[in-house]
């Protein structure tokens, strides 16, 4: 038995305490160039635990999820440039609304689906989503949009947030980071997070009682897909730059990467695999120019050693154990007849 | 004449060219224990798997009091006060058996926010209803205990606890004693007699003992069509129903 100071329940959050409590304190002691870094980090650490609500928490294994900040991302960049809006108290909520939406339809699309085919129809919707931003030339084709202006937030003449000052901005994404974990590890405590808990464990059984089990699924996706287009609004203020790229299937599978990487279903684990990904491949591309190649050898290493992500260093036997198992399918649940009667 | 429970007319379910139910008409009484025995193979668990809208007929219809079901999906019959166990284990192995119980109760929580930021109230009930759960099927000992570590008896009480959880009028109960050695058969029988009182049943079960002692009604099932209902001592005396299926069997 694993004793009681090392649950996961108790490490986790601490390990997200250390973890915040290390990024908020960088700016002071860092070089520029690594605060960048930190700052690009703190971004798709939003994005990757967005990701771990469906994967970790619901058992929906999307490849797509790169087109909710896409999208984000591109409306902000488009209405910054095209309109000349940087007033944030418009850009944050039309962005967060345009991911939402486009996560409601594919949702609603995808949840009917499951395993080997919910990914495929993730991947089918995810790059259906990257072709319109790419070859509708509204949205400026391959080389995507850059935009000089930033978002800035004000109430009454007052500027609140300048977003193009670089510690406004690492500190902003920093607080959306801390909420979005705290908001996500609130909902999944609360009756809808042990509900989708259950619909992951066994979906047959939880709808048996009494859950529909595909609205749940969509809520979350859709929740999932709006955190999305939080990163992508950040993104863009952060790097002034929106591509198709940005949205590709690429992007999702690296993002799926690294919530594997880190430690699916624990939240923290996204953003240490954020965290690692990124220094690893700014430390390994100085040092040789085959440098996807070690990186690919590292997340091949983490996956067969730790399969539960390099949180599982900490959490060692108390991860878990159900990231180890398979989940019955539905048809599992429902095949009952015949074999002990 | 009252309202009955529930009332099948003409269900079938076909699987490809198989009927594995054809054609069956059933009513079942409000505070009865209706059972459904048959060989193996003869669609009891069909039926149950339709009565639950696990399965969708092929064609006939379903009334639960009075009201068409037929096209209701399973969690709206279970919030409607359907409750089923299964006759494998189907249960949540990797939670505790109070966390198994307590997704049960959640289905008696509104919709909408209540499911984000319950009330003090909301979250006090949900707490005591798979408490109640959980003693009623005998587990109370075992609340903190990971499902997957109980005994094959204890996680088919689990299974009647999870069900009784969602606080359900009519039970839907396959073979619930299914694998269970005699004492715990016997505990398990003393359940669902205490249950019966204040629920009506459908209740399919191999243990002739079981059936004889809580049964009111009988309905006989072979290759998936109704061969005779009736009372358990019309079942007993039947001369089709002792040659189609009950045998030496019946005799104690
Ligand atoms: N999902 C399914 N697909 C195809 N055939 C099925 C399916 N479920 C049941 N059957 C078939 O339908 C028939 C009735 O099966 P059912 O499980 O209802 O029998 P049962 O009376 O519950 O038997 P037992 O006493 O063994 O539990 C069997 O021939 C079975 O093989
Ligand atoms: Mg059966």
């Amino acid at each position: 038995m694993m004793s009681r100071a090392l649950s996961p329940t108790v490490v986790l959050p601490l390990l997200f305490v250390v973890v915040a409590v290390g990024l908020a304190l960088y700016p002071l002691v860092g070089e520029t160039f690594y605060v960048r870094l930190m700052a690009k980090i703190i971004v798709l650490g939003i994005l990757a635990m967005s990701l771990d609500l469906l994967v970790g928490y619901t058992g929906l294994v999307s490849l797509g999820h790169a087109a909710f900040s896409g999208a984000a991302g591109y409306i902000t960049a488009t209405l910054i440039l095209k309109a000349g809006v940087t007033d944030m108290a418009l850009l944050l909520p039309a962005s967060l609304a345009v991911s939402a939406l486009l996560a409601l339809v594919i949702g609603w699309i995808s949840v009917r689906t499951s395993g080997i085919y919910f990914i495929m129809i993730t991947l089918a919707l995810g790059q259906m989503t990257y072709l319109f931003f790419h070859d509708v030339s509204y949205w400026g084709g391959t080389d995507g949009i850059s935009v000089w202006d930033k978002p800035v937030l004000a109430v009454g003449g007052w500027t609140l947030l300048e977003l193009s000052d670089r510690m406004v901005f690492y500190y902003t994404a920093w607080a959306c980071l801390v909420a979005v974990y705290v908001g996500l590890w609130l909902l999944m405590r609360a009756p809808f997070g042990q509900i989708v808990r259950g619909v992951r464990i066994n979906p047959g059984r939880t709808q048996a009682l009494g859950h529909d089990v595909h609205r749940h699924q969509l809520a979350v996706f859709v929740i999932a897909g709006t955190i999305a287009g939080l990163a992508g609004f950040l993104e863009v203020a952060r790097s002034g730059f929106m591509s198709p790229a940005h949205l590709g299937w690429h992007e999702s599978a690296m993002v799926l990467i690294i919530v594997i990487l880190g430690g699916m279903g624990t939240l923290v684990g996204p953003v240490i695999g954020a965290l690692t990904l990124v220094l690893l491949e700014d430390w390994v591309a100085d040092l040789t120019s085959h440098w996807k190649l070690i990186i690919g050898l590292f997340v091949i290493a983490v996956v067969l050693f730790l399969p539960n992500g390099l949180v599982s260093l900490l959490t060692r036997g108390a991860g878990p154990s159900w990231l180890r198992g398979r989940r019955a399918t539905p048809a599992e649940a429902q095949a009952e007849g015949g074999d002990d009667g | 004449m009252a309202e009955p429970m529930l009332e099948t007319r003409a269900l079938t379910r076909r699987f490809g060219g198989l009927r594995a139910v054809n054609n069956v008409s059933l009513t079942f009484e409000v505070g009865v224990v209706h059972a459904i025995l048959g060989p193996n193979g003869a669609g009891k668990t069909t039926v149950i798997n339709l009565l639950s809208g696990d399965l969708p007929p092929t064609s006939g219809t379903i009334r639960f009091r009075g009201r068409d079901i037929t096209a209701r999906p399973v969690q709206r019959r279970v919030r409607m006060g359907i409750g089923r166990s299964y006759q494998k284990t189907n249960i949540l192995p990797e939670l505790t058996c109070l966390d198994n119980c307590r997704l049960g109760a959640l289905s008696r929580l509104p919709g909408g926010l209540a499911r984000i930021r319950p009330s003090r109230a909301a979250r006090r009930q949900v707490q005591a209803r798979a408490e109640h759960a959980l003693a009623l099927c005998g587990l109370e000992a075992r609340a903190d205990t990971i499902a997957a570590t109980l005994s094959h008896g204890e996680k088919r009480q689990l299974e009647i606890g999870m069900m009784m959880a969602t606080e359900p009028t009519l039970l839907l109960l396959d073979e619930p004693l299914a694998g269970m050695g005699q004492e715990e058969s016997r505990r398990v029988t003393e359940l669902l007699r205490r249950l019966a009182a204040d629920h009506t049943m459908i209740l399919i079960e191999h243990d002739m003992d079981a059936v004889f002692a809580i049964a009111e009604r009988i309905t006989v099932m072979v290759n998936g069509a109704v061969l005779e209902t009736g009372s358990v001592e019309q079942i007993r005396a039947s001369a089709t129903v002792r040659e189609a299926y009950l045998g030496e069997e019946a005799e104690p």
